[in-house]
């Protein structure tokens, strides 16, 4: 009996501590969506808003159609409808289809009640312990660079069930590309997680940022931890004398008043305005910037010194587009649309391919009149940057959904907002496009030899595109190589793992259930947060009732600070005392 | 009774309008300010508290202000209290008693590459006194404005900086700033408080033993004529000795050859502070004082004739408690600012008379303007109990 007992044991040891992906029906079925309808349904979001790996979005009921997934019901299921009665999904051009044996496990999922997968196989990381690597940390460093250090954390996200150890590594990712997207430097800098094992140096879960490794200032990251809704001083005794080894050993004024900032906030913030304008530096004006890069369209449209392109639709657009490419003195590659609101008079490319109109233009009455544009610039390091501008050349945080669109929702609304709905659809560098106009037009023979000069054959443009992808290309796989490429995904290419920055801030847009409440406050039970919220009428005044009933909240009723400078987070904090909100700066 | 001494009609300027456009022009070149001024991050701030008031329905729309705990040399508890509570009253109600919330907090401050970091924290208590939430707000300011929010102990910054020139355009006097020997010595001066004393006369309190001003704090005596008190000095910090219920004056001197100005207060409260006079009241007023002369300022300025005496009184009845102020109390503070003389600059001369509880003290407009702070003499005469009857006392 003791014999088998021992067996027994052992099994369930190695079940945990090896492969706790694996042993769970929910898991199963969620990593075969993962492989299978991911890339289309969560990457690419061929259908606006529905992404695969949201459970709550896959078992939400919907007005005029069966739900994604009907727990317990496979007639009321469409995805089950589409895979296995109508098998129209995936399309049957993709080759990369579900076996008999996934097809299996998915119906077993769906009748067992599609119950959302939990990994549990890492080990909780505790507030003391991520406070406790960063004094250490800093203990270990020079005096005189301590003030200069901050660190980003995602332990809230690694002690969440819901992610995968594969989502983890994207979050690490995310993490750094965005740090090196927003970076004023010319090198690429893998910033280190102080609490990994020497032996897998980018499996931990605290990052280190050496703020001059990314040429900012500590008032530019003062700047950007505004409105910080989740710094909290802890009510323990021991986590507060960690603070304040922190405090000390950083400096009492170079200290931010939090030891670290979450990353998965961080992710959401950062890579929107105006924290992205912020820490790239960008400017207020495109006249600003193209000085800082030395560009001069002007002068390369007068000299034709540019690559041009105009195409009649495009992916996030229905009106004329045209793409200029410089190059400048600074920038290796400047890539500027002109995006149109009206399809008549000079919003018509076709006629007015000669734009834009300038002072000293001598084709001015074939220069199209533009309504905004973006900017795609290559970055010292090798990354990209991005700016959105009006008609006047002024930057703006969003594009007016009059004249561009985002299916994808990236931003969370069609709104395509600079900096995250830029790198999501980028995510590979520059699209491919392709000259529409050059042809297509009447014109004097003068104008005509111009277009001829200005537009750029389709086989020269594909050859620079390649070479600014390949650029690109170069520089992300050093920069989120080795956080993504490591364990069963070592020999994966970089083109084939998800765009990090704009999933992250998809997932961190996604409504919270307890399991997320409860990590992100702390604590590795989540029914114990839900029987708190069960028989405490202040936690529910909050607003969290729905909570211990298996329903949502919405994140952004979670982190505002719209109302009072306390967030959601913070005040459930203070009321399940475990500490009292504490914004930073 | 005229005094013993001879009182010249001090002349006044409003608050060194000259002074605060120079540090808005300073900070404005510090390219790292996330807050343009002083005034603007308590501005914030106190909208801040405001928001928080305003969303837990338990406030009631009502705050309690408390202390603000800093280094012993610095006035700038005193300011924020003042300053908080000058910002909040148009947004909620403050009150003494009976708010379900209190902020109290914490400042400090440091010269960091050539200009002042202050970092004020915040704390909102519940009724229980537990912390329910706190804000941080980091100023990166000049080190001219930084060093004047912070208010200085016993110091004299003429010798570190002889020749200063008042007139030179912002820009350069910015430049000049990073490696600035009177800032440095203003720093020290709040870490490291020195007194000194003139040699002639221990009562009399100078920025440095070869200052050309200072300040003497005399008692009123049961004639109508004033004392001076001996000083004792306690580890660099001056002190007299005023009792409860006694009066006493403060006598400025300027034995130099040039007008200079003098910001004076009391408990961290501007003299001018409680003036009926909407030009006064309420701003970092600075008085002239001419060459080679005394003053005896005998009160709080009322109106334009009329100050209330200085007596040491209950907290509960003083200005002080009318400001909410608690961290800065028992301390007395003259700072010396250089002044910027007009072409025509003429000397008046007049007088300042005591009568009873309310005393004639003839103040006017004046030509001249202010500069940087080049001095300042702080001395304790009254340590009181701290207050236990305060929310967050």
């Amino acid at each position: 009996m003791m014999r088998v007992l021992l067996l027994f044991s052992m099994a369930l040891g190695c079940s945990f501590a090896g492969a706790a992906e694996a042993t769970d029906i929910s898991i199963e079925a969620t990593e075969i969506l993962k492989n299978r309808c991911y890339s289309c349904h969560g990457v690419e979001f061929d259908v606006p808003g529905f992404d695969v790996l949201d459970h709550a979005g896959l078992v939400a009921k919907k007005a005029d159609e069966p739900a994604y997934v009907t727990p317990g019901d496979l007639d009321q299921s469409l995805i089950w409808q589409r895979v296995a009665v109508d098998q129209d999904m995936p399309p049957k051009k993709v080759k990369n289809r579900l076996s008999a044996s996934e097809v299996k496990v998915l119906r077993q999922w769906i009748v067992d009640g599609a119950i959302a997968a939990e990994y549990r196989g890492r080990e909780f990381v505790d507030e003391d312990d991520v406070l406790r690597s960063i004094r250490d940390d800093l203990q270990e460093m020079q005096p005189e660079s301590r003030p200069h250090q901050r660190y980003i954390s995602l332990h809230s996200i690694s002690n969440n069930s819901r992610y995968t150890d594969s989502d983890l590594r994207l979050y690490r990712a995310a993490v750094v590309k965005l740090l090196n997207s927003i970076s004023r430097r010319s090198r690429i800098v893998n910033s280190p997680m102080i609490d990994a094992s020497t032996d897998r140096p980018t499996e931990g879960t605290v990052f280190r940022v050496d703020l001059r490794d990314f040429g900012w200032t500590a008032a530019d990251w003062q700047k950007a931890l505004l409105n910080y809704p989740y710094g909290i001083e802890w009510n323990d005794n021991k986590r507060q004398g960690l603070t304040r080894d922190i405090e000390q050993l950083v400096g009492a004024l170079s200290f931010d008043g939090i030891p670290y900032a979450r990353a998965d906030w961080f992710v959401a913030k950062a890579s929107r305005p105006t924290t992205y304008h912020l820490l790239l530096n960008i400017p207020e004006n495109v006249e600003e910037l193209n000085a800082r890069l030395g560009i001069d369209p002007e002068r390369d449209f007068l000299q034709d010194r540019l690559q041009r392109a105009g195409f009649a639709s495009s992916g996030v657009s229905h009106q004329n587009r045209l793409i200029d490419r410089h190059e400048g003195t600074v920038t290796a590659y400047y890539y500027r649309s002109y995006d149109f609101d009206k399809a008549f008079g000079r919003g018509v490319l076709f006629r007015f391919p000669l734009g834009p109109r300038f002072n000293g233009n001598p084709h001015d009455q074939f220069a199209f009149e533009h309504a905004g544009g973006e900017i795609i610039w290559n970055l010292p390091n090798g990354l990209q940057g991005y700016m959105l501008i009006d008609a006047d050349g002024k930057r703006i945080d969003k594009g007016p959904i009059s004249i561009v669109r985002d299916m994808r929702e990236i931003s969370g609304t069609p709104e395509i907002v600079n900096g995250v709905s830029c790198i999501g659809c980028h995510r590979h560098g520059m699209l491919d496009y392709q000259d529409r106009v050059s042809g297509s037009q009447t014109l004097t023979s003068d104008a005509r030899t111009k277009v001829d000069a200005l537009y750029t054959p389709p086989a020269r443009l594909q050859e620079v595109v390649n070479s600014d992808r390949d650029r690109f290309l170069v520089a992300l796989k050093e920069t989120i190589g080795p956080y993504l490429q490591v364990g069963d995904a070592t020999d994966k290419q970089i083109t084939d793992f998800p765009e990090p920055i704009s999933t992250v801030a998809v997932w961190y847009d996604q409504d919270m259930v307890i399991g997320d409440v409860a990590a992100e406050l702390g604590f590795a039970d989540s029914e114990a947060v839900a029987s708190s919220i069960q028989y405490n009428q202040k936690l529910k005044d909050l607003g969290l009732a729905p909570l211990p009933q298996n329903s949502t909240i919405p994140r952004r009723m979670w982190d505002t600070q719209e109302e009072s400078p306390s967030s959601l987070f913070q005040r459930t904090a203070v009321a399940l005392g475990v500490g009292s909100g504490l914004n930073p700066n | 009774m005229i005094p013993i001494d001879m009182n010249r009609v001090h002349s006044l300027t409003r608050f060194v309008l000259m002074f605060v456009l120079l540090c808005g022009g300073l900070s404005s070149h510090a390219e790292d300010d996330i807050t343009p001024s002083v005034d603007e991050a308590m501005i914030k701030l106190s909208d801040e508290i405001a928001r928080y008031i305003a969303a837990e329905s338990d406030a009631k729309g009502q705050i309690a202000i408390g202390s603000f705990q800093g280094p012993a040399g610095s006035g700038a508890g005193a300011r924020i209290v003042h300053a908080l509570k000058e910002n909040l009253k148009s947004k909620c109600q403050v009150t003494d008693v009976g708010a379900a919330y209190t902020v109290s907090g914490k400042f400090m401050g440091q010269k960091i590459d050539g200009k002042f970091v202050t970092v004020i924290e915040a704390g909102i208590d519940d009724a229980l006194g537990n912390s329910v939430q706190k804000l941080r707000r980091k100023l990166v300011t000049a080190l001219a404005e930084g060093l004047a929010f912070f208010g200085p102990s016993s110091v004299d910054l003429t010798a570190a900086n002889p020749h200063a020139e008042p007139t030179k355009p912002v820009n350069e006097k910015a430049a000049e700033e990073h490696n600035n020997p009177a800032a440095e010595q203003l720093v020290s001066s709040i870490v490291k408080p020195q007194t000194h004393l003139d040699v002639q006369r221990q009562s009399r309190m100078k920025p440095s033993d070869d200052s050309p001003f200072g300040m003497e704090v005399v008692l009123k005596q049961s004639d109508g004529t004033y004392q001076s008190l001996d000083v004792a000095v306690e580890g660099g910090t001056a002190r007299v000795n005023i009792q409860p219920k006694q009066i006493y004056a403060v006598r400025l001197f300027n034995d130099s050859a040039a007008p200079i100005g003098c910001r004076l207060t009391i408990d961290g409260i501007n003299i001018f502070a409680l003036s009926l006079d909407p030009n006064y009241k309420g701003k970092e007023t600075i008085m002239e004082l001419q060459p080679h002369a005394k003053f005896l300022i005998k009160g709080w300025h009322h109106s334009g004739e009329i100050s209330h005496e200085f007596r040491v009184t209950n907290y509960g009845d003083s200005p002080a408690a009318k400001f909410g102020v608690v961290d800065g109390v028992g301390i007395l503070t003259a700072t010396f600012y250089r002044a910027i003389v007009p072409v025509n600059y003429k000397i008046s001369r007049g007088f300042a008379t005591g009568l009873g509880d309310e005393v004639d003290m003839r103040y006017r407009d004046g030509q001249v303007r202010f500069d940087n702070p080049i001095g300042a003499v702080s001395v304790r005469y009254f340590r009181p109990a701290h207050p236990t009857d305060l929310p967050g006392g």
